[in-house]
């Protein structure tokens, strides 16, 4: 287990959730972007995606550049179905956060997906410390491997 | 009561109902019919000298769903009771009849077919249920259609704007360096848009299905459901990238995206299988296909989870090319739809 897949799996564990995933952060301004992780899927079939920009889940939290918090996918209208957002579906996901991971410019550098496989409500309060706690570990290894990456 | 009375009786009925009664024989042959029976039924086509045959008047039998086929033809029945057919008539139209067909002579093979114009209660319901068809056929078309425009507007003007915007800086921008990385940023913008654009138009209409026919363009397809939906298709063609009539590969290509679409959206599975052969033998010659997921698998009879438009439009598309198509699923047995297309 490398790093990044200790502190996602500290991440899933600490929030009870059922999947972390985090996309490539090494590509976010690619034509397509892919999920590098994802901790805690039944399967593989979240590898195979790789969606242009500006599509699914990566796409809209790209555009706003904000949060997205759902209690009960049921409950909200998807644009185009669940089918747009094939995340959601491979992983039968029915609540889930979907935050942005920015750069010190202020650029969007990466989504990280915490999902649940039963309806979950979501407090302010805890909202925001999971955000705390992604942002001072997630956010800092991600930067961390950025620049040594971009130094070799 | 005289026996003379009652012949006499069933020919005045005979010659006189308002309903058309036709005596058929085994091969189809009509023996004789009613007056009113000639005067509806258009005989155009119909040559003297030659004996008549149903089958020049019979357009199909109404299955329902708006569908009119061919298939199992009452023609073999011993008895067929109130049932929808189509007959051409002296006007030139094809119109609705509710028949009723009865063997009478088993010996000779005769039956006896009667005809009734469709209550006006019928067609209307099927009207109805044509009118319901439309509006959901409509509903989809716009719904595709704000699709479109979102993924333009989103996509393409956000993104021009942004480009465009970017680009007004330049003149003010006097350091050479920091002029070349502005560019350069641009540059990048420019080329992912192009790359979106294009995307756009292909997934309106391969371009590749008209240059480079079907094999490659469902191959280009597959790989793009791969990275879409997390699907492998795997696929069995053989056709030496052969093309054929335009039609045809377009039907063809529709009907096996529409099958993976729905395995994507309901068979919950890693991969599908897709066969694709030509085939040229005694029985005759023609393209066969076949899609398969051993997933969810679904009830026939059921209410469709989404618009059931889908298998509605393949039914469609490949009886305008004369082929068939049957879908076979069952809950928990995966789904099949195969099919063939006479070439
Ligand atoms: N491969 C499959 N596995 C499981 N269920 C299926 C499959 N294909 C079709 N179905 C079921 O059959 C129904 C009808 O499919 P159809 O393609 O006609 O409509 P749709 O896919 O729901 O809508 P549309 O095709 O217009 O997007 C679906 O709603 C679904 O319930
Ligand atoms: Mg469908």
């Amino acid at each position: 287990m490398d790093k990044m897949e200790k502190i996602l799996s500290d991440v899933r564990e600490k929030f009870n959730f059922d999947t972390v995933a985090l996309t490539d952060v090494e590509c976010s301004r690619c034509h397509s972007i892919k999920w590098k992780y994802n901790i805690g899927s039944t399967n593989d079939r979240w590898r195979k995606i790789e969606l242009r920009s500006g599509k699914g889940l990566p796409g809209i939290v790209m555009k706003t550049g904000k949060s997205l918090v759902v209690d009960a996918i049921e409950r909200i209208e998807m644009d185009g179905g669940v089918f747009q957002y094939p995340m959601i579906k491979i992983e039968r996901l029915e609540s889930f956060i979907a935050m942005p991971l920015w750069n010190d410019t202020e650029e969007v550098i990466g989504i990280v997906l915490l999902g649940n496989r039963q309806s979950r409500h979501f407090l302010q309060k805890e909202y925001e410390e999971i955000k705390e706690y992604v942002e001072r570990h997630l956010r800092q290894q991600i930067l961390k491997e950025l620049i040594a990456n971009e130094g070799s | 009561m005289k026996e003379a009375n009652l012949i006499g009786l069933l020919e005045a009925m005979f010659h006189q109902s308002k309903e058309m009664i036709l005596f058929v024989n085994g091969d189809g042959e009509i023996v004789y019919m009613n007056a009113h029976a000639s005067r509806t039924l258009d005989d155009t086509d119909y040559d003297k000298s030659q004996f008549q045959h149903i089958c020049s008047h019979c357009q199909g039998m109404y299955v329902g769903e708006g569908r009119i086929e061919c298939n199992n033809c009452y023609l073999h029945m011993e008895e067929k009771v109130t049932f929808q057919v189509y007959m051409r008539t002296r006007d030139g139209s094809v119109e609705p009849f509710i028949a009723n067909f009865q063997r009478i002579d088993p010996e000779e093979g005769i039956s006896v077919f009667t005809l009734n114009p469709l209550s006006e209660q019928l067609k209307t319901q099927e009207m109805e249920h044509q009118k319901r068809l439309t509006q959901r056929i409509i509903q989809a078309q716009e719904d595709e259609r704000k699709r479109i425009s979102r993924d333009l507007h989103d996509g393409v003007t956000q993104e021009l704007l942004n480009v465009l915007l970017e680009m007004r800086l330049f003149k003010y921008i006097e350091d050479h360096d920091a002029l070349t990385e502005k560019m350069q940023k641009s540059e990048e913008s420019l080329s992912r848009l192009l790359d979106y654009v294009r995307n756009i138009s292909v997934e309106l209409r391969p371009a590749s299905l008209d240059d480079l026919g079907l094999e490659a363009a469902l191959k280009t397809h597959f790989k793009w459901v791969e990275r879409q939906y997390g699907m492998t298709v795997e696929c069995h063609l053989d056709m030496h990238n052969k093309r054929f009539n335009p039609e045809v590969e377009t039907v063809v290509y529709r009907i096996i995206q529409e099958a993976i679409f729905n395995a994507a959206k309901y068979a919950d599975v890693e991969t599908v299988e897709v066969d694709l052969h030509e085939i040229e033998d005694i029985s005759g010659h023609s393209l066969n296909f076949e899609i398969r997921d051993g997933g969810l698998g679904f009830d026939l009879n059921s209410h469709p989870l989404g618009t059931g438009l889908g298998l509605f439009g393949m039914n469609e598309r490949v009886s305008s090319v004369n082929g068939n198509v049957t879908i076979d699923s069952a809950p928990g047995n995966g789904t099949t739809v195969s099919g063939s297309i006479p070439l």
